[in-house]
Protein backbone atom coordinates (compact mmCIF):
# COMPACT_ATOMS: atom_id res chain seq x y z
CA UNK A 1 0.00 0.00 0.00
CA UNK A 2 0.89 3.70 -0.16
CA UNK A 3 2.28 5.62 2.22
CA UNK A 4 3.00 2.59 4.57
CA UNK A 5 5.64 2.24 6.92
CA UNK A 6 7.03 -1.33 8.14
CA UNK A 7 8.53 -1.09 11.31
CA UNK A 8 10.00 -3.56 13.79
CA UNK A 9 7.68 -4.17 17.64
CA UNK A 10 10.01 -1.83 19.19
CA UNK A 11 10.23 0.96 17.02
CA UNK A 12 6.26 1.31 17.28
CA UNK A 13 5.75 3.67 20.46
CA UNK A 14 8.33 6.32 19.23
CA UNK A 15 6.57 6.60 15.91
CA UNK A 16 3.35 6.35 17.32
CA UNK A 17 4.91 9.46 19.64
CA UNK A 18 5.55 11.38 16.13
CA UNK A 19 2.25 11.02 14.70
CA UNK A 20 0.83 12.30 18.15
CA UNK A 21 3.20 15.71 17.30
CA UNK A 22 2.28 16.15 13.70
CA UNK A 23 -1.12 15.85 15.20
CA UNK A 24 -2.03 12.95 13.07
CA UNK A 25 -5.82 11.64 13.36
CA UNK A 26 -5.94 8.08 14.25
CA UNK A 27 -8.38 6.24 11.88
CA UNK A 28 -8.38 2.41 13.03
CA UNK A 29 -6.04 -0.40 13.23
CA UNK A 30 -6.14 -3.62 10.96
CA UNK A 31 -4.41 -6.94 12.69
CA UNK A 32 -4.37 -10.22 10.06
CA UNK A 33 -3.13 -13.96 11.38
CA UNK A 34 -0.71 -15.00 8.95
CA UNK A 35 -0.33 -18.26 10.08
CA UNK A 36 3.68 -18.20 11.91
CA UNK A 37 2.68 -14.47 12.74
CA UNK A 38 0.34 -11.48 13.16
CA UNK A 39 0.68 -8.51 11.08
CA UNK A 40 -0.87 -4.88 12.62
CA UNK A 41 -1.47 -1.97 10.59
CA UNK A 42 -2.45 1.53 12.31
CA UNK A 43 -3.99 4.05 9.72
CA UNK A 44 -3.70 7.84 9.96
CA UNK A 45 -4.72 10.69 8.62
CA UNK A 46 -4.55 14.68 8.86
CA UNK A 47 -6.57 17.41 8.56
CA UNK A 48 -5.54 18.60 5.57
CA UNK A 49 -5.77 16.09 3.75
CA UNK A 50 -8.38 13.57 3.36
CA UNK A 51 -5.71 10.58 1.62
CA UNK A 52 -4.85 7.95 4.59
CA UNK A 53 -1.32 9.96 5.29
CA UNK A 54 0.52 7.33 6.95
CA UNK A 55 0.00 3.02 7.81
CA UNK A 56 2.28 1.55 10.16
CA UNK A 57 2.88 -1.81 9.67
CA UNK A 58 4.00 -3.92 12.66
CA UNK A 59 4.94 -7.77 12.27
CA UNK A 60 5.23 -9.37 15.80
CA UNK A 61 5.48 -13.58 16.61
CA UNK A 62 2.62 -14.84 18.14
CA UNK A 63 4.11 -15.47 20.95
CA UNK A 64 4.93 -11.71 21.53
CA UNK A 65 3.30 -9.10 23.22
CA UNK A 66 2.47 -6.10 21.36
CA UNK A 67 3.06 -2.39 23.30
CA UNK A 68 -0.77 -0.32 23.11
CA UNK A 69 -0.50 2.70 21.63
CA UNK A 70 -3.93 3.77 23.74
CA UNK A 71 -1.75 5.84 26.42
CA UNK A 72 -0.80 7.77 23.63
CA UNK A 73 -3.62 7.85 21.37
CA UNK A 74 -7.27 7.17 24.03
CA UNK A 75 -9.48 6.47 21.16
CA UNK A 76 -7.25 3.01 20.40
CA UNK A 77 -8.35 1.30 23.14
CA UNK A 78 -11.39 0.12 21.62
CA UNK A 79 -9.68 -1.31 18.75
CA UNK A 80 -7.03 -3.10 20.89
CA UNK A 81 -9.30 -4.60 22.59
CA UNK A 82 -11.49 -6.00 19.74
CA UNK A 83 -8.18 -7.09 18.36
CA UNK A 84 -7.15 -8.68 21.43
CA UNK A 85 -10.34 -10.62 21.71
CA UNK A 86 -10.69 -11.45 18.18
CA UNK A 87 -7.31 -12.85 18.04
CA UNK A 88 -4.84 -14.71 20.02
CA UNK A 89 -2.65 -11.63 20.45
CA UNK A 90 -1.30 -9.87 23.61
CA UNK A 91 -1.78 -6.47 23.94
CA UNK A 92 -0.45 -4.81 27.13
CA UNK A 93 -1.18 -1.85 29.21
CA UNK A 94 -4.31 -0.66 27.16
CA UNK A 95 -5.61 2.29 28.95
CA UNK A 96 -9.42 0.68 29.08
CA UNK A 97 -8.99 -2.92 29.35
CA UNK A 98 -12.15 -4.49 29.26
CA UNK A 99 -10.77 -8.11 29.91
CA UNK A 100 -12.06 -10.01 26.73
CA UNK A 101 -15.83 -8.61 27.22
CA UNK A 102 -15.46 -5.86 24.74
CA UNK A 103 -17.53 -7.72 21.95
CA UNK A 104 -17.50 -10.86 22.82
CA UNK A 105 -20.00 -12.81 25.84
CA UNK A 106 -18.86 -15.22 28.10
CA UNK A 107 -20.77 -17.75 25.40
CA UNK A 108 -19.42 -16.30 22.14
CA UNK A 109 -16.37 -18.46 20.49
CA UNK A 110 -13.21 -17.96 21.34
CA UNK A 111 -10.63 -16.12 18.79
CA UNK A 112 -12.84 -16.08 15.86
CA UNK A 113 -10.42 -14.20 13.82
CA UNK A 114 -7.92 -16.66 14.00
CA UNK A 115 -6.81 -19.30 11.01
CA UNK A 116 -7.07 -22.29 13.14
CA UNK A 117 -10.40 -21.44 14.18
CA UNK A 118 -12.87 -23.79 13.29
CA UNK A 119 -16.25 -23.32 11.91
CA UNK A 120 -19.28 -25.59 13.15
CA UNK A 121 -20.83 -27.18 9.93
CA UNK A 122 -25.14 -26.62 10.13
CA UNK A 123 -26.78 -29.66 10.66
CA UNK B 1 -18.88 14.48 47.36
CA UNK B 2 -20.16 10.71 47.13
CA UNK B 3 -20.34 9.14 43.37
CA UNK B 4 -23.08 6.77 41.76
CA UNK B 5 -22.59 5.04 39.17
CA UNK B 6 -25.78 4.98 36.99
CA UNK B 7 -26.35 2.38 34.19
CA UNK B 8 -27.71 4.30 30.85
CA UNK B 9 -29.04 1.58 28.61
CA UNK B 10 -28.60 -0.81 27.04
CA UNK B 11 -32.61 -0.95 27.16
CA UNK B 12 -33.27 2.79 27.00
CA UNK B 13 -36.42 5.15 25.61
CA UNK B 14 -33.81 7.21 23.46
CA UNK B 15 -32.33 4.56 22.68
CA UNK B 16 -33.09 3.10 19.16
CA UNK B 17 -30.39 0.21 19.86
CA UNK B 18 -28.52 -1.05 22.92
CA UNK B 19 -25.73 0.88 23.89
CA UNK B 20 -24.98 1.28 27.64
CA UNK B 21 -23.22 3.87 28.93
CA UNK B 22 -22.09 3.43 32.78
CA UNK B 23 -22.26 6.99 34.44
CA UNK B 24 -20.38 7.68 36.99
CA UNK B 25 -22.37 11.04 38.77
CA UNK B 26 -21.87 13.35 41.28
CA UNK B 27 -25.31 14.48 42.56
CA UNK B 28 -26.76 15.15 38.63
CA UNK B 29 -23.39 15.33 37.23
CA UNK B 30 -21.93 13.13 35.05
CA UNK B 31 -17.90 13.18 35.98
CA UNK B 32 -17.19 9.81 33.81
CA UNK B 33 -18.82 7.66 31.13
CA UNK B 34 -17.36 3.91 30.23
CA UNK B 35 -19.20 2.89 27.28
CA UNK B 36 -20.22 -1.12 27.20
CA UNK B 37 -21.77 -2.29 24.02
CA UNK B 38 -21.49 -6.16 22.63
CA UNK B 39 -25.12 -6.76 22.78
CA UNK B 40 -25.42 -6.87 19.44
CA UNK B 41 -22.19 -8.12 18.02
CA UNK B 42 -22.57 -10.63 14.70
CA UNK B 43 -19.30 -11.81 13.70
CA UNK B 44 -19.86 -10.33 9.98
CA UNK B 45 -16.03 -10.22 9.48
CA UNK B 46 -15.25 -13.86 9.66
CA UNK B 47 -18.39 -14.32 7.54
CA UNK B 48 -17.28 -12.57 5.14
CA UNK B 49 -13.85 -14.45 5.35
CA UNK B 50 -16.40 -17.83 4.44
CA UNK B 51 -18.62 -16.31 1.85
CA UNK B 52 -17.55 -16.10 -1.66
CA UNK B 53 -16.43 -12.73 -2.44
CA UNK B 54 -19.26 -11.88 -4.56
CA UNK B 55 -21.96 -12.75 -1.80
CA UNK B 56 -20.37 -10.33 0.29
CA UNK B 57 -22.26 -7.21 -1.11
CA UNK B 58 -25.24 -8.87 0.21
CA UNK B 59 -23.69 -9.52 3.92
CA UNK B 60 -21.59 -6.21 3.44
CA UNK B 61 -25.41 -4.71 2.96
CA UNK B 62 -26.91 -6.15 5.96
CA UNK B 63 -24.49 -4.33 8.25
CA UNK B 64 -26.83 -2.22 9.35
CA UNK B 65 -30.04 -1.53 7.87
CA UNK B 66 -29.76 2.53 8.04
CA UNK B 67 -26.50 2.44 5.93
CA UNK B 68 -26.67 -0.43 3.93
CA UNK B 69 -25.75 1.63 0.50
CA UNK B 70 -23.36 2.51 1.77
CA UNK B 71 -21.85 -0.51 3.32
CA UNK B 72 -22.38 -2.16 -0.19
CA UNK B 73 -20.85 1.19 -2.13
CA UNK B 74 -17.79 0.67 0.03
CA UNK B 75 -17.26 -2.77 0.14
CA UNK B 76 -17.44 -2.83 -4.18
CA UNK B 77 -15.37 -0.22 -4.69
CA UNK B 78 -12.81 -2.07 -2.62
CA UNK B 79 -12.82 -5.04 -4.27
CA UNK B 80 -13.13 -3.19 -8.34
CA UNK B 81 -9.72 -1.30 -7.24
CA UNK B 82 -8.42 -4.65 -6.68
CA UNK B 83 -9.01 -5.72 -9.44
CA UNK B 84 -8.62 -2.92 -11.54
CA UNK B 85 -12.22 -2.50 -12.80
CA UNK B 86 -13.82 0.79 -14.08
CA UNK B 87 -17.16 1.17 -13.95
CA UNK B 88 -19.01 2.66 -16.58
CA UNK B 89 -19.77 6.71 -16.01
CA UNK B 90 -23.46 6.10 -15.62
CA UNK B 91 -23.08 3.90 -12.53
CA UNK B 92 -20.65 6.28 -10.65
CA UNK B 93 -23.64 8.77 -10.94
CA UNK B 94 -26.49 6.53 -9.68
CA UNK B 95 -24.01 5.37 -6.93
CA UNK B 96 -24.31 9.22 -5.60
CA UNK B 97 -27.59 9.05 -5.92
CA UNK B 98 -28.21 6.63 -3.77
CA UNK B 99 -25.76 7.05 -1.66
CA UNK B 100 -27.01 10.96 -1.33
CA UNK B 101 -30.54 9.69 -1.04
CA UNK B 102 -29.34 7.30 1.96
CA UNK B 103 -28.24 10.45 3.76
CA UNK B 104 -31.31 11.99 2.70
CA UNK B 105 -33.54 9.79 4.61
CA UNK B 106 -30.95 9.23 7.41
CA UNK B 107 -30.29 13.21 8.24
CA UNK B 108 -33.84 12.77 9.07
CA UNK B 109 -34.72 10.42 10.72
CA UNK B 110 -31.56 11.84 13.27
CA UNK B 111 -33.17 14.88 13.63
CA UNK B 112 -36.44 13.07 14.43
CA UNK B 113 -34.60 10.78 16.90
CA UNK B 114 -32.84 14.00 18.47
CA UNK B 115 -36.50 15.94 18.63
CA UNK B 116 -37.66 12.61 20.12
CA UNK B 117 -35.13 12.75 22.79
CA UNK B 118 -35.63 16.50 24.20
CA UNK B 119 -39.64 15.41 24.01
CA UNK B 120 -40.18 17.55 20.65
CA UNK B 121 -43.06 15.27 19.32
CA UNK B 122 -43.89 17.52 16.59
CA UNK B 123 -40.49 18.24 15.39
CA UNK B 124 -40.15 14.10 15.43
CA UNK B 125 -43.22 13.64 13.02
CA UNK B 126 -42.73 16.37 11.01
CA UNK B 127 -39.00 15.14 10.39
CA UNK B 128 -40.37 11.69 9.79
CA UNK B 129 -43.24 12.43 7.44
CA UNK B 130 -40.35 14.47 5.18
CA UNK B 131 -38.50 11.27 5.28
CA UNK B 132 -41.39 9.13 3.97
CA UNK B 133 -41.35 11.32 0.82
CA UNK B 134 -37.50 9.82 0.46
CA UNK B 135 -38.45 6.08 1.39
CA UNK B 136 -41.14 6.09 -1.50
CA UNK B 137 -38.32 7.23 -3.84
CA UNK B 138 -35.78 4.66 -2.38
CA UNK B 139 -38.68 2.27 -2.84
CA UNK B 140 -39.70 3.17 -6.28
CA UNK B 141 -35.94 3.36 -7.66
CA UNK B 142 -35.05 0.07 -5.77
CA UNK B 143 -37.66 -1.83 -5.43
CA UNK B 144 -37.43 -1.54 -1.41
CA UNK B 145 -37.04 0.91 1.22
CA UNK B 146 -34.37 -0.73 3.58
CA UNK B 147 -32.21 -2.69 1.94
CA UNK B 148 -31.20 -1.41 -1.63
CA UNK B 149 -29.72 -4.50 -3.50
CA UNK B 150 -28.84 -2.13 -6.05
CA UNK B 151 -25.03 -2.00 -6.02
CA UNK B 152 -23.09 -4.71 -7.34
CA UNK B 153 -19.69 -5.65 -8.40
CA UNK B 154 -18.72 -3.86 -11.41
CA UNK B 155 -21.61 -1.05 -11.32
CA UNK B 156 -25.31 -1.10 -10.45
CA UNK B 157 -28.50 -3.72 -10.61
CA UNK B 158 -31.27 -0.83 -11.40
CA UNK B 159 -31.55 2.36 -13.86
CA UNK B 160 -33.35 5.28 -13.84
CA UNK B 161 -34.89 5.91 -16.83
CA UNK B 162 -36.44 9.60 -17.75
CA UNK B 163 -39.94 9.20 -16.66
CA UNK B 164 -38.74 8.04 -13.58
CA UNK B 165 -35.98 10.89 -13.34
CA UNK B 166 -38.82 13.50 -13.83
CA UNK B 167 -41.24 12.22 -11.22
CA UNK B 168 -38.13 11.86 -8.19
CA UNK B 169 -37.30 15.26 -9.27
CA UNK B 170 -40.87 16.52 -8.24
CA UNK B 171 -41.02 14.49 -5.08
CA UNK B 172 -37.72 15.60 -4.23
CA UNK B 173 -38.37 19.26 -4.22
CA UNK B 174 -41.64 18.01 -2.13
CA UNK B 175 -39.56 17.03 0.40
CA UNK B 176 -37.57 20.30 0.21
CA UNK B 177 -40.69 22.64 0.58
CA UNK B 178 -41.89 20.43 3.61
CA UNK B 179 -37.93 21.06 5.24
CA UNK B 180 -37.95 24.32 4.56
CA UNK B 181 -41.59 25.32 5.95
CA UNK B 182 -41.81 22.44 8.98
CA UNK B 183 -38.42 21.84 10.23
CA UNK B 184 -35.82 24.56 9.12
CA UNK B 185 -37.32 27.56 11.12
CA UNK B 186 -37.86 24.88 14.00
CA UNK B 187 -34.07 23.89 14.33
CA UNK B 188 -32.92 27.81 13.43
CA UNK B 189 -35.25 29.81 15.93
CA UNK B 190 -36.87 27.89 18.33
CA UNK B 191 -35.77 29.16 21.66
CA UNK B 192 -36.54 25.35 23.46
CA UNK B 193 -34.53 23.57 20.80
CA UNK B 194 -31.58 25.62 21.78
CA UNK B 195 -31.83 26.08 24.95
CA UNK B 196 -31.35 22.02 24.66
CA UNK B 197 -28.71 21.83 22.37
CA UNK B 198 -26.61 24.53 22.70
CA UNK B 199 -23.46 24.27 24.33
CA UNK B 200 -24.18 21.20 25.34
CA UNK B 201 -21.79 18.00 25.03
CA UNK B 202 -18.77 20.54 23.59
CA UNK B 203 -16.14 18.90 21.34
CA UNK B 204 -13.06 21.35 20.94
CA UNK B 205 -11.44 20.79 17.39
CA UNK B 206 -8.11 19.59 19.00
CA UNK B 207 -10.44 17.13 20.85
CA UNK B 208 -11.94 16.04 17.68
CA UNK B 209 -8.47 15.24 15.59
CA UNK B 210 -6.57 13.42 18.66
CA UNK B 211 -9.81 11.20 19.98
CA UNK B 212 -10.14 10.07 16.16
CA UNK B 213 -13.70 11.61 15.45
CA UNK B 214 -15.57 10.97 11.87
CA UNK B 215 -18.06 12.63 10.42
CA UNK B 216 -20.63 15.19 11.11
CA UNK B 217 -18.79 15.15 14.85
CA UNK B 218 -15.40 15.81 13.22
CA UNK B 219 -16.87 18.66 10.92
CA UNK B 220 -18.77 20.47 14.05
CA UNK B 221 -16.02 20.89 15.45
CA UNK B 222 -14.35 22.54 12.42
CA UNK B 223 -12.32 20.11 10.92
CA UNK B 224 -13.33 20.33 6.99
CA UNK B 225 -12.41 16.62 6.68
CA UNK B 226 -15.19 14.46 4.54
CA UNK B 227 -14.34 11.41 2.43
CA UNK B 228 -16.42 12.55 -0.26
CA UNK B 229 -13.78 15.34 -1.12
CA UNK B 230 -11.44 12.44 -2.51
CA UNK B 231 -13.92 12.34 -5.81
CA UNK B 232 -15.33 8.78 -5.53
CA UNK B 233 -18.02 7.16 -7.38
CA UNK B 234 -19.02 10.94 -9.46
CA UNK B 235 -17.83 13.11 -6.90
CA UNK B 236 -15.58 14.17 -9.29
CA UNK B 237 -17.81 15.68 -11.89
CA UNK B 238 -20.39 16.95 -9.63
CA UNK B 239 -17.88 18.92 -7.25
CA UNK B 240 -17.94 18.47 -3.15
CA UNK B 241 -16.99 21.02 -0.82
CA UNK B 242 -18.05 20.13 2.96
CA UNK B 243 -19.76 21.31 5.44
CA UNK B 244 -18.21 22.89 8.56
CA UNK B 245 -19.23 24.62 11.69
CA UNK B 246 -16.89 25.60 14.48
CA UNK B 247 -18.94 25.54 17.72
CA UNK B 248 -18.36 21.80 18.44
CA UNK B 249 -22.00 21.63 20.63
CA UNK B 250 -24.88 19.28 19.75
CA UNK B 251 -26.24 22.31 18.13
CA UNK B 252 -23.67 22.52 15.59
CA UNK B 253 -23.97 19.17 14.83
CA UNK B 254 -27.36 19.63 14.52
CA UNK B 255 -26.86 22.16 11.88
CA UNK B 256 -24.43 20.57 9.91
CA UNK B 257 -26.57 17.63 9.63
CA UNK B 258 -29.40 19.74 8.24
CA UNK B 259 -27.00 21.59 5.56
CA UNK B 260 -26.15 18.33 4.58
CA UNK B 261 -29.03 17.56 3.86
CA UNK B 262 -29.73 20.45 1.77
CA UNK B 263 -26.28 19.89 0.16
CA UNK B 264 -27.29 16.18 -0.46
CA UNK B 265 -30.41 17.16 -1.99
CA UNK B 266 -28.73 19.41 -4.89
CA UNK B 267 -26.37 16.29 -5.43
CA UNK B 268 -29.72 13.94 -5.74
CA UNK B 269 -30.85 15.85 -8.88
CA UNK B 270 -27.24 16.98 -9.96
CA UNK B 271 -26.84 13.47 -10.26
CA UNK B 272 -30.14 12.61 -12.32
CA UNK B 273 -29.22 15.70 -14.49
CA UNK B 274 -25.76 15.03 -15.42
CA UNK B 275 -25.94 11.42 -16.05
CA UNK B 276 -24.86 10.07 -18.95
CA UNK B 277 -26.28 7.35 -21.48
CA UNK B 278 -25.26 4.02 -21.53
CA UNK B 279 -24.09 1.10 -19.57
CA UNK B 280 -24.86 0.68 -15.55
CA UNK B 281 -22.78 -2.39 -14.89
CA UNK B 282 -19.51 -3.58 -16.65
CA UNK B 283 -18.72 -7.78 -16.16
CA UNK B 284 -15.98 -8.57 -13.80
CA UNK B 285 -14.05 -11.87 -14.19
CA UNK B 286 -11.41 -13.28 -12.05
CA UNK B 287 -10.87 -13.46 -8.52
CA UNK B 288 -9.53 -10.53 -6.44
CA UNK B 289 -5.87 -10.58 -5.31
CA UNK B 290 -3.91 -7.73 -3.29
CA UNK B 291 -4.76 -5.47 -0.39
CA UNK B 292 -6.93 -2.10 -0.75
CA UNK B 293 -8.58 -0.35 1.69
CA UNK B 294 -11.89 1.71 0.86
CA UNK B 295 -13.76 4.80 2.44
CA UNK B 296 -17.10 6.03 1.72
CA UNK B 297 -18.28 8.79 3.72
CA UNK B 298 -21.70 7.56 5.43
CA UNK B 299 -23.96 9.91 6.74
CA UNK B 300 -22.38 9.37 10.20
CA UNK B 301 -19.08 9.99 8.90
CA UNK B 302 -16.56 8.14 7.29
CA UNK B 303 -16.60 3.93 6.88
CA UNK B 304 -13.39 2.03 6.46
CA UNK B 305 -12.80 -1.38 4.67
CA UNK B 306 -9.67 -3.18 4.63
CA UNK B 307 -9.73 -5.55 2.39
CA UNK B 308 -7.17 -8.52 1.76
CA UNK B 309 -7.86 -10.89 -1.62
CA UNK B 310 -5.81 -13.98 -2.03
CA UNK B 311 -6.84 -15.02 -6.09
CA UNK B 312 -9.26 -17.17 -4.30
CA UNK B 313 -13.26 -16.92 -4.29
CA UNK B 314 -12.81 -16.24 -0.71
CA UNK B 315 -11.62 -13.07 0.83
CA UNK B 316 -8.69 -13.79 3.04
CA UNK B 317 -9.94 -10.77 5.52
CA UNK B 318 -12.24 -8.11 5.47
CA UNK B 319 -12.07 -5.37 8.05
CA UNK B 320 -14.82 -2.59 8.64
CA UNK B 321 -14.21 0.61 10.87
CA UNK B 322 -17.65 2.40 10.78
CA UNK B 323 -18.21 6.00 11.95
CA UNK B 324 -20.07 5.25 15.21
CA UNK B 325 -17.07 3.34 16.39
CA UNK B 326 -14.66 5.97 15.92
CA UNK B 327 -17.46 8.52 17.73
CA UNK B 328 -17.58 6.60 20.60
CA UNK B 329 -14.31 7.88 22.45
CA UNK B 330 -14.83 11.54 21.49
CA UNK B 331 -18.73 10.87 22.96
CA UNK B 332 -17.01 10.10 26.48
CA UNK B 333 -15.46 13.26 26.36
CA UNK B 334 -18.64 15.23 25.99
CA UNK B 335 -20.30 13.76 28.51
CA UNK B 336 -17.88 15.12 30.94
CA UNK B 337 -19.03 17.56 33.04
CA UNK B 338 -22.91 17.50 31.60
CA UNK B 339 -26.00 17.22 33.46
CA UNK B 340 -27.36 13.40 33.55
CA UNK B 341 -30.76 15.10 31.73
CA UNK B 342 -28.61 16.50 28.88
CA UNK B 343 -26.97 12.65 28.37
CA UNK B 344 -30.30 11.74 25.99
CA UNK B 345 -29.43 14.66 23.90
CA UNK B 346 -25.59 14.22 23.88
CA UNK B 347 -25.17 11.08 22.97
CA UNK B 348 -27.73 10.86 20.19
CA UNK B 349 -25.84 13.74 18.93
CA UNK B 350 -23.19 11.46 17.69
CA UNK B 351 -25.64 9.47 15.67
CA UNK B 352 -25.01 6.14 17.21
CA UNK B 353 -25.25 3.34 15.28
CA UNK B 354 -24.47 -0.12 17.48
CA UNK B 355 -25.50 -2.39 14.65
CA UNK B 356 -22.95 -0.85 12.78
CA UNK B 357 -20.11 -1.03 15.24
CA UNK B 358 -20.45 -4.50 16.33
CA UNK B 359 -20.84 -5.99 13.12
Amino acid sequence: MENELILDRDALIPEIQKMWAQKARFATATCLDLGDHFEVMYHFEFEDSVEFARHIRVSIDKDETLPSISNIYLCAALIENEIKEHFRINISDIALDYQGRFLRAKESPEFPLMKDYKVEEKK
Amino acid sequence: MARTVIPFGPQHPVFPEALQLKLECEDEKVVNAIPAIGYIHRGIEKAAELNAFRNNVFLCERICGICSFMHALCYCQGIEEMMNVEIPPRAKFLRVFWAELSRMHNHLMWLGFLADSMGFESLFMQCWRAREIILDVTEMTTGQRVIYGSCSIGGVRRDIDKEMAQDIEKRLIMAKEMVDSDISPTVFHDPSLKRRTVGKGILTKEQAISLGAAGPVLRASGVPLDTRQTGYAAFKEIGFEPIVETAGDVYARTLVRLREWYQSTEFCLKSLSMMPEGEIATRVVGRPKGEVISRVEQHRGEVFYYIKGNGTNNLERLRVRTPTFANIPPLLVMLRGCELADVPVITLSIDPCIACTER
